[in-house]
């Protein structure tokens, strides 16, 4: 049987080596390069949030997204869908209750980011995540991956799409805020640059500490998010659960690094050996 | 104080029955009673019977008792004047000094009579900020209740101390049902209250002999039931999130929702959508500007132009709720799959048993290998 | 039914058992042009809870049972037991087929199917996606089988030239589909890094890759050895024994790699508590162990190792695990903040019987009417 050729054997390694550079060196998802405190983002106040669903309307009207019939009920939605990119939710127990605003999170090293296959799903510098429909495949990864539950689908559509809130990066471009603080009637959700908003919840928090649970969501959550939480009730009961400080895509992408190039070299390369320590004693 | 029956007192002032059985409808309706009880109402109010009043005013403007005097329907107004006999009334009695002092001892030691109270009672400095005939407010309301049936608190000065009690209060003003502890008071807030309310209370006193339905705060349910933002026309504007941002924009001349400009109206419990004013010609709402919350307990401090806290009352009962992360199976599912599951691994395992059990083939019959196929 | 065999011209007439096979099939051909047409909401049951549904799940499983493929190229080629080349053709069948299978199910998956070749294009490759990645060697794994499985046909017709240069390359082809299969294999259990909060803690874990690529190579071998037991005997060949078993012996040592890796990968994670916990999905994990793990070790570490149908009920058992562990991590053992629950849709599943029909149809107008073992001519240039 021939062996293989010291000519086939280059051709593997360039090959592999080549592979393994561009993985490496491949450039970062996300806008590392701009600062995360510099970016937009919203702060959200639960303890002034009223549920009286303004940002809700103000999303539609923007956006021009549908009211939809759920349950019989006409424009009284239950959760996102790909017509509403943004509602409030009320968690009620007993005596205590608190309002949540439910919408794309827009973190600082997304999962949705890291997983899109054909970065359809992107960290604009400006700080929105956004979607683009003409790349989209509708693999529903993001889908998959958000641990924040928020892409929706068209699943009524022949050729549908993904839907979630843009933060109106439309609007940030023009250096307008977003369309549902620009509603909210008790100033429970502002907008701002993100740094700006951690320091005015801090500033909240140590002026009514009896108000608030001592934490700004978001913050340092699953590595940041562009969306900060107050609140007055644990986080875990309004739907924000604990995912630690480290961003989810982290871990991927570093076995993404070890395993890929480990793989197209040390493959080859150990094939190449079984081979020939195979002709060697004579398994062959 | 004479025993005239309402039938004639109505024919001396022309007023038709068809007039005076309109009127008992109106009422009814303000009442919030069912049409049936418009009946009942002509058929009291032209019993013989007339019921001494006694109408006090003290720290007020008076206000109360010209919005009922103002009533743009005096034909009624004057049908409640002639029913009830109204003993002492500062504003509009004829007698003064000693005479009208006389008239209202007289009443009082006879007993049985309503007694209306206009405007705050300054406590400080012993009662002196307020001084009628010689005598401290607070003397005067004390002898005069004493032997009243029940106490009307007309006004938001005298339902809870109104203007002359906001801050910081110099006068140390008290409302009625501060003062007068062992009468049943029925408090009647607004700056001025509401005429047909004051009509309908006292309707509704002489047709049952009792005073409405009150809540908490001794405000008769009928009328301070609802919140302005209740029965708001404007509701739709509020939750479509359409809002006024300054006076004249093109939200104010579309008629949206004043919640930003300063309206108080998901505060504050009044019958003002429903009833107006002026026989129902306008109400603050309804000419554009926000409600000022005049029904309201310290409304003088709210700050008028300051956003109503919209958090003072509890989340509606059908509204989305949080969904947790949760992990279940379905029970369908698991049922299903489950049922797969163990007939696949049962079919499997028993032919698997069934199999490996049985004598395996005798090797020499298939010594053959794959070498041998080459 | 012989006349139809005798119309088509061909040497033997045609199984009874290709008929049913063939109607599935064509159902399901009609169902997915109708799928393509109307959109998943109309024929799936998938929802926003669960974007994800069998077609997934089966993909996830075909994968590894495809991995037969590299697992027998493996150890043929590059380990140079030659005696395994007799196997090597049903398997890389039987793996061709396999991708076959999922490359038609992922692009009914794919809700933008118009576009699905954005995937290739090289301005929007995202190198960090572990979809992504496992898209593009599939793509090309898929090419490598071809050729792999190429000689299959190209004998029959007597084409020698291609067949010869095939096998001259063969060290080449098979290394490439090797690392591809390593790569994707992996990735495929990569996937699922970024369900740290999403999955049941019970079967997500950092060293999924390393899991899944295990789970692949004992579930290619597991895939061989019920694969060739069943030509064996439909073409009642006798059975190599000595093969046969070693193919066991295989499974046995891999299973016992993996099994260790699952318990200290669990252990170290503090998630033993879970597991002794019999609830739900402790039960499942239970099952998974005993059905996918500890029942095929003990079958393949006892003598029956040895026994004609040994390594078949152990490869049996090996591939239910491995289904259970793919709906697990791909459906059950989500975590999603919704009352609403998904069961396949009958038009998912018909789709999916229809399409493993056809493979299995495929497959067996190969065993039985084409060479799936070599000809021992051809094979020594």
């Amino acid at each position: 049987m021939p062996s293989l050729s010291r000519r086939d054997f280059l051709k593997i390694a360039a090959a592999g080596a080549c592979t393994a550079a561009v993985s490496s060196a491949a450039a970062p998802v996300l806008a590392k390069e701009v600062d995360p405190l510099e970016q937009f983002g919203m702060l959200y106040d639960a303890t002034m949030c009223v549920g009286c669903n303004g940002c809700t309307n103000a999303c539609r009207q923007w956006n021009n997204t549908s009211p939809e019939v759920v349950s019989g009920l006409y424009d009284a939605p239950k959760t996102l869908s790909v017509h509403t990119w943004t509602m409030i939710q009320l968690y009620q127990e007993g005596d205590t209750y608190s309002f949540v605003k439910r919408a794309c999170m827009h973190c600082v090293d997304p999962a949705c980011v890291s997983g899109c296959p054909v970065h359809a799903l992107q960290k604009s510098d400006e700080g929105p995540v956004t979607y683009d429909p003409d790349r989209c495949i509708g693999c529903r990864y993001c889908m998959y991956t958000c641990p924040f539950h928020v892409p929706r689908f068209e699943w009524d559509a022949v050729l549908p799409v993904v839907a979630k809130c843009t933060l109106c990066v439309d609007r940030v471009k023009q250096g307008l805020g977003s369309a549902c603080a620009e509603r909210c009637p008790t100033g429970a959700l502002i907008w701002g640059k993100r740094g700006e908003l951690i320091a005015e919840a801090e500033g909240r928090i140590k002026a009514n500490p009896e108000r608030y649970v001592d934490h700004i969501y978001g913050k340092d959550d699953a590595g940041g998010t562009s969306i900060l939480y107050l609140s007055s009730v644990p986080f875990e009961k309004l739907g924000l659960d604990n995912m630690g400080t480290e961003p989810i895509p982290a871990l991927s992408e570093r076995t993404g690094n070890v395993f890929i190039p480990s793989i197209l070299i040390g493959g080859p390369l150990l094939l190449m050996a079984t081979r020939a320590i195979a002709k060697r004693e004579g398994w062959a | 104080m004479t025993q005239t029956s309402v039938r004639d007192a109505l024919a001396a002032r022309q007023v038709s029955r068809r007039e005076f059985l309109k009127f008992c409808s109106t009422v009814a309706a303000a009442l919030m009673l069912p049409s049936t009880a418009a009946g009942k109402i002509a058929m009291q109010l032209e019993s013989p019977k007339r019921t001494p009043l006694i109408w006090l005013e003290f720290q007020d403007c008076a206000g109360n008792s010209e919005a009922f005097l103002r009533a743009s329907r005096p034909t009624a107004a004057e049908i409640i004047l002639d029913i009830l006999s109204i003993d002492y009334q500062e504003t509009i009695m004829a007698a003064a000094g000693y005479r009208a002092e006389e008239a209202k001892k007289k009443t009082i030691d006879a007993g049985g009579y309503l007694l209306v109270v206009e405007g705050s009672i300054p406590t400080g400095e012993d009662g002196a900020f307020c001084c009628i005939g010689g005598r401290s407010a607070v003397d005067i309301l004390a002898e005069a209740a004493a032997n009243a049936v029940a106490v009307i608190a007309i006004g938001s000065c005298a339902a809870f101390g109104g203007l002359p009690k906001a801050s910081p209060n110099p006068t140390s003003a008290k409302s009625v049902m501060e003062l007068v502890k062992d009468k049943p008071v029925l408090n009647l807030p607004g700056c001025p209250c509401n005429a047909v309310n004051l009509t309908a209370t006292v309707v509704h006193f002489l047709t049952f002999g009792t005073l409405p339905e009150m809540d908490v705060q001794h405000r008769p349910l009928f009328a301070y039931g609802a919140r302005i933002h209740d029965n708001c026309p404007r509701r739709g504007h509020f939750d479509a999130s359409e809002f006024v941002l300054t006076w004249g924009d093109a939200g104010h001349r579309a008629g949206w929702c004043l919640y930003k400009m300063g309206c108080k109206g998901p505060v504050t419990f009044h019958n003002c959508p429903a009833v107006g004013y002026n026989d129902n010609t306008s109400w603050p709402i309804k000419a554009g500007h926000g409600c000022i919350g005049c029904s309201e307990d310290n409304f003088w401090d709210f700050g008028l132009y300051n956003t109503a806290n919209l958090q003072k009352f509890a989340p509606p009962t059908a509204y989305a709720p949080v969904q947790p992360q949760v992990e279940t199976i379905a029970p369908t599912n698991a049922a299903l799959l489950g049922g797969l599951a163990g007939l696949a691994i049962g079919a499997a395992g028993a032919a698997a048993i069934t199999q490996l059990s049985k004598k395996d083939q005798p090797v020499e019959s298939s010594q053959v290998t794959s070498d041998d196929l080459k | 039914m012989n006349i139809l065999a005798k119309k088509l011209k061909l040497e033997k007439p045609i199984p009874w058992t290709f008929y049913p096979l063939l109607l599935l099939t064509l159902l399901g051909v009609v169902l997915c042009i109708y799928r393509l047409a109307v959109g998943l909401g109309k024929t799936t049951n998938m929802n926003d809870a669960y974007p994800w549904g069998i077609w997934i799940s089966v993909d996830l499983f075909l994968i590894p049972v495809a991995g037969a493929a590299f697992t027998m190229s493996l150890i043929a080629y590059f380990f140079g037991r030659k005696r395994y080349e007799a196997i090597i053709r049903p398997a890389v069948v039987a793996g061709f087929l396999g991708y076959g299978v999922v490359g038609v199910l992922l692009f009914l998956d794919i809700g933008r199917w118009h576009q699905f070749y954005n995937i290739f294009n090289p301005q929007y490759i995202n190198v960090h996606s572990f979809l992504e990645e496992v898209s593009l060697c599939i793509t090309l794994y898929t090419f490598i089988l071809m050729l792999e499985v190429a000689p299959v046909f190209l004998e029959k017709f007597n084409l020698k030239v291609p067949v010869q240069f095939i096998e001259n390359s063969i060290f080449f082809i098979a290394g490439v589909g090797v690392v591809l299969s390593l790569l994707h294999q992996s990735s495929l259990g990569s996937m699922f890094l970024l369900m740290r909060y999403k999955l049941n803690p019970l079967w997500w874990s950092p060293a999924l890759p390393l899991m899944f690529l295990l789970q692949s190579v004992v579930t290619g071998l597991a895939t061989t050895a019920v694969a060739i037991n069943l030509i064996w005997r439909m073409r009642g060949l006798p059975i190599d024994r000595d093969l046969f078993r070693r193919i066991g012996q295989a499974m046995s040592l891999v299973l016992a790699l993996y099994a260790a890796l699952k318990l200290g990968d669990t252990m170290g994670s503090g998630d033993m508590e879970l597991l002794m916990r019999f609830d739900s999905f402790s039960i499942i994990a239970w099952l998974e162990i005993f059905v996918g793990t500890l029942i095929p070790m003990a079958i393949l570490f006892s003598r029956l190792v040895g026994h004609s149908m040994g390594p078949f009920w152990a490869g049996i058992f090996v591939l239910i695990g491995t289904l259970i562990n793919r709906l697990v991590v791909s459906w059950i053992g989500l975590t999603e903040p919704s009352p609403t629950p998904y069961f396949p849709s009958w038009i998912e599943i018909m789709i999916t019987v229809g399409l493993g029909a056809g493979a299995f149809l495929i497959y067996g107008v190969i065993v039985y009417y084409f060479n799936p073992l070599p000809d021992p001519k051809a094979a020594h240039s």
